[in-house]
């Protein structure tokens, strides 16, 4: 990735942020003061109230959150997206479903590079429309090879299938031995019992080790704050799924946890026009991904890492 | 070896009793070893120009009942033959042995070590696809014994491969060949087919040239054997587009030269060894035999045939098993013997016939053990043809290079007379020949030849004796009958077993102008191949122009489309008719590895039809704009790509001068 467009150090200042820290909790002790602590406090803490402010501040990392602590950070993301958005949205903890583990499986041969499940996903996760961070790469492979370095990554000709190419859609593997989990320093992010890894947003830091650690380039950063036009903002949202992101947080594909826990295909395998992504329960003997396992000829990316992706490769 | 007529009679109900009797004959004779063909009809895809019943794909649990028929089958014969009996030639074929797993082939080897005795020097060989070629699986079937190999090739040419559906590279097959050496086997042979649509003789040689490059040790040009009603799939190849006989003399011709001139020994009529090879040098000595099975230099008198449509000969009956797996496996799993033919040879015409397979393996024959019969025919035939096929010596007869070619016509013409010859092809003459044999008693079936030959030779279709005297062919239209009959026994699909039940997404809402019978109640069904005008499609581009509209939509009741066996069928249930020759996709759908299922992952499934996707008109998927790119961040370049000449990255960076340190 290239460098960021942020402001370096020397122009914007540490001081500056801890000043401004300091002066706005001057200012929220004045006005909690003035109003018993109540009240709303305009203008302050970015338009939130002190309680949501100080709630944001104080809210554990998601496992150890208590179902209460839980609903009432459902609450302040609601809230928050209807003050700054200006939307309605319903965010909900959807928790995995017992005795499931998810897998995808992705027919080379089917896939034609039409990059519908791109814009499937990016509509679906509430994706910066310019921030550059879709969770789904398609690379456009020379036949015959299979040198992801050579592949080709914004093709745009004038119809697809290229003669003599072949498509490769990446996005995260949801490994069952996560290199960007072992790296985390704050287990902000970390493997569900349904094999999705997940990253919980108000606890990362932004260091951006996991994105060095995966070898699926399956993570992407917000450098600048998601910008999304608020109606085509996805108002079904997750917790640990598509809730709209701040800036400054890492993010990547969770197989859609808000529809595929509830039952529903994964947004990318819905607009698929070709039917090329299987989706499904491994631990299900006569799930449709099983049936693939068994009878196609598949493969993982980059296996010898030992990563064990749960995303598998076939051809016909 | 096209030793006779490969038709699917209906069963003699003698023939069980002729078998036995037979076999007890030899039981008598305990010193006679015999050679074994086993027929496996299971493949991973049925290809065009097969003559056996494949009907692929096939479910594992499908395999498993036919080994548990094939055991009982064994047994069957082994109750009048007795066991312990020595074989000196086992060949596994019939359709694709590597298509079953490990643990089944080796449950066949197995079944007939329990019964036989494998001798030492026992020629054993195995078909198989390089389509599915497997290191793992080729040392195991090497450790299973088998010393030769038979890799099946059609053809090599992109066109003919297309013509008869089974794709493979030259690539492949080369790696296949490299495997099987590395794997152990003393002998790799290659299965080559001549008169299949779209051969020239330049392509065929060059395809022969391309073989030689692997070194095979043996190469065998078998001539494809064109019976439409037989193996209803063979009727996709066209059979206006097959060569005609002479054009299959011309390929033939154009592999004795090119493999005589790599240097390969070209054995009896069709096969080619190197020098060095077994078969070459029994034929050098004069000791080279035929069989069912082959050309042998371990000649066995008496071949066993199991499994569907294996062929056998006991003791001078030649015997035929049920062609159809599933009246085989009725009748084995009923405790009879599962054979559709078995004829006694007379003595005079076993002596005219091991004279003619003398002559041909070792190409001369004494002249005292020359039967008349055979100079009379080879005499007919020399003033037909007007060249020399045999030269008569004092003392013995030679067969000439004519001859070689013309051995089948040969054949044929001796068996002529004794042999059954069923008139004409196509249903109602079927049906007349069928209703004749039953008016003759079941008795007598068999054993009296029954003269139906049809008048005129020269519109006669493919006769018993097809593979002597390839037909003319006409287009396929021409022949079809006026109107659909009806079927007697609709066979009806009833799924693949372990698939999840499901429903499909309804069709009928989407077609603009259902129901058909609004417009064509008031027309008069016109069978005829013709331009449609709208709002029916200006063309029909699917199955390479064999199709016309009433091969799916019935012509007296426009609103159901139909099976090949007549089947009506719905509609919303069209990938019924698209699963018939789409079989391997077919299945894939029921599973769920092919097409679309619509909102879950779970719970009630609701596939899209074939139709939701593919036009069926127009059924393949047409290229189309991608949507937009990814974007690029204000003030970034998009990341470059190397260029794919460019070399590696680190050999990139090998040459580039270190950083300096500081």
């Amino acid at each position: 990735m290239s460098e960021p467009a942020a402001p370096t150090p020397s122009e914007s200042g540490i001081d500056h942020y801890r000043r401004r820290f300091l002066k706005r909790l001057g200012e929220v002790g004045a006005a909690g003061c003035a109003t018993g602590m109540a009240g709303p406090a305009q203008g302050a803490w970015g338009g939130s109230t002190f309680q949501d402010a100080l709630g944001s501040f104080f809210q554990q990392q998601y496992q150890r959150m208590t179902p209460e602590e839980i609903d009432a950070a459902l609450r302040r993301i609601e809230r928050r997206a209807k003050r700054e958005r200006g939307v309605e949205i319903t965010c909900e903890d959807t928790r995995p479903i017992p005795g499931v583990v998810f897998g995808y499986a992705l027919n080379i041969s089917k896939c034609k590079g039409y990059r519908d499940c791109v814009h499937a996903c990016v509509k679906e996760n509430n994706l910066g429309r310019d921030s550059q961070v879709q969770y789904i790469r398609v690379l456009e492979m020379e036949q015959g090879t299979a040198n992801l370095e050579r592949s080709e990554h914004y093709y745009d000709p004038a119809t697809v299938p290229v003669a003599g190419k072949y498509y490769l859609p990446v996005q995260c593997m949801q490994c069952d031995n996560p290199p960007c989990v072992k790296a985390c320093p704050v287990k902000a992010t970390w493997k569900e019992p349904d094999g999705i890894v997940v990253v919980d947003y108000n606890w990362c830091i932004g260091c951006r080790y996991c994105m060095t650690a995966c070898p699926y380039w399956a993570r992407h950063f917000n450098w600048t704050e998601p910008k999304i036009p608020p109606e085509e903002l996805n108002r079904n949202t997750n917790y640990l799924g598509n809730r709209p992101r701040p800036k400054g947080v890492v993010e990547k594909c969770h197989f859609c946890t808000q529809r595929t826990r509830k039952g529903r295909q994964p947004a990318c395998m819905e607009a698929c026009p070709t039917g090329a992504r299987i989706f499904g329960n491994l631990l299900d003997p006569d799930s449709e991904i099983r049936y693939v396992l068994a009878n196609k000829k598949v493969f993982r990316l980059k296996e010898e890492l030992g990563t064990e992706p749960k995303f598998w490769y076939f051809t016909d | 070896m096209p030793a006779w007529s490969t038709v699917d009679l209906p069963p003699s109900p003698t023939a069980g009793r002729r078998y036995a009797q037979a076999l007890e004959r030899v039981a008598e004779r305990a010193d006679e070893p015999v050679s074994i063909d086993v027929h496996l009809p299971f493949c991973a895809m049925l290809c065009l120009y097969c003559g056996y019943d494949v009907s692929a794909p096939q479910h594992e649990r499908e395999i498993d009942r036919y080994l548990d028929a094939l055991e009982r089958e064994m047994d069957l014969v082994c109750e009048h033959l007795g066991t312990n009996r020595d074989i000196v030639q086992l060949h596994l074929g019939g359709g694709t042995p590597n298509h079953l797993s490990d643990a089944q082939l080796a449950r066949v080897v197995s079944a007939v070590l329990r019964r036989f005795r494998l001798l030492g020097e026992c020629e054993t060989s195995i078909g198989y696809d390089p389509r599915l070629a497997d290191a793992v699986q080729l040392k195991r079937m090497r450790a299973l014994g088998f010393r030769e190999i038979a890799l099946g090739v059609a053809d090599l040419q992109p066109d003919v491969q297309r013509a008869v559906g089974r794709f493979q590279s030259s690539r492949a097959l080369h790696d296949a060949c490299a495997l099987a050496v590395k794997a152990g086997f003393d002998s790799v042979a290659i299965d080559i087919v001549y008169g299949l649509p779209g051969q020239t003789a330049d392509g065929f040689r060059a395809t022969l040239k391309e073989l030689v490059g692997m070194g095979p040790d043996r190469v065998r040009c078998r001539q494809y054997n064109h019976r439409p009603q037989a193996r209803r799939h063979q009727s996709a190849l066209g059979a206006w587009r097959l060569p005609s006989a002479a054009e299959c003399h011309a390929l033939l011709n154009a592999a004795v030269e090119t493999l005589t001139d790599a240097g390969y020994v070209w054995i009896g009529q069709d096969t080619f060894t190197l020098e060095t090879d077994e078969l070459a040098m029994a034929q050098a000595e004069g000791r080279l035999r035929c069989n069912t099975i082959g050309y042998t230099a371990t000649p066995a008198s008496h071949v066993l045939g199991f499994g569907s449509g294996a062929k056998g000969e006991v003791d001078g009956t030649v015997v035929r098993n049920q062609g159809k797996r599933a009246p085989w496996q009725q009748r084995v799993e009923g405790g009879r013997l599962p054979v559709a033919l078995a004829r006694r040879r007379s003595a005079e015409e076993r002596r005219t016939r091991d004279a003619l397979a003398e002559l041909l393996c070792n190409l001369e024959l004494p002249a005292a053990s020359t039967p008349a019969k055979l100079l009379q025919a080879c005499a007919k035939l020399e003033r037909q043809a007007g060249e020399a096929l045999v030269e008569r010596r004092a003392d013995k007869l030679l067969l000439t290079r004519p001859g070689r070619f013309a051995v089948d016509q040969l054949r044929a013409e001796l068996e002529s007379a004794a042999t059954l010859r069923v008139p004409r092809w196509g249903r109602h003459a079927r049906a007349g020949a069928f209703a004749a044999l039953l008016s003759i008693g079941s008795l007598a079936m068999a054993s009296v030849p029954v003269e139906a030959q049809a008048a005129d030779t020269a519109s006669a279709a493919t006769t018993a004796a097809a593979a002597a005297q390839p037909p003319s062919h006409r287009p396929l239209r021409e022949n079809a009958p006026q109107d659909t009959p009806e079927p007697t026994e609709p066979t009806v699909f009833s799924g693949y077993p372990g698939a999840a039940p499901f429903k499909t997404t309804s069709r009928k809402d989407k077609l603009t102008f259902f129901p058909c019978t609004a417009c064509h109640s008031h027309l008069t069904p016109d069978a005829t191949p013709r331009k449609l005008a709208a709002p029916h499609p200006a063309a029909l581009n699917h199955g390479k122009g064999r199709m016309w509209c009433v091969d799916c939509h019935t012509l007296k009741d426009r609103d159901v489309l139909h099976t090949v066996a007549g089947t009506k069928v719905d509609f919303d249930d069209s990938h019924l008719v698209c699963g018939q020759c789409h079989g391997n996709r077919h299945r894939d759908w029921h599973f769920g590895a092919h097409g679309k299922r619509a909102e879950n992952w779970n719970g009630e499934r609701t596939l899209y039809n074939c139709t939701h996707c593919h036009d069926p008109h127009d059924p393949t998927v047409k290229p189309r704009e991608p949507s937009k790119p990814p974007p690029v961040r204000a003030g970034l370049q998009p990341m470059q790509r190397t260029p794919h000449e460019a070399p590696p990255v680190w050999v990139r960076n090998a040459g580039a001068p270190a950083a300096a340190t500081p």
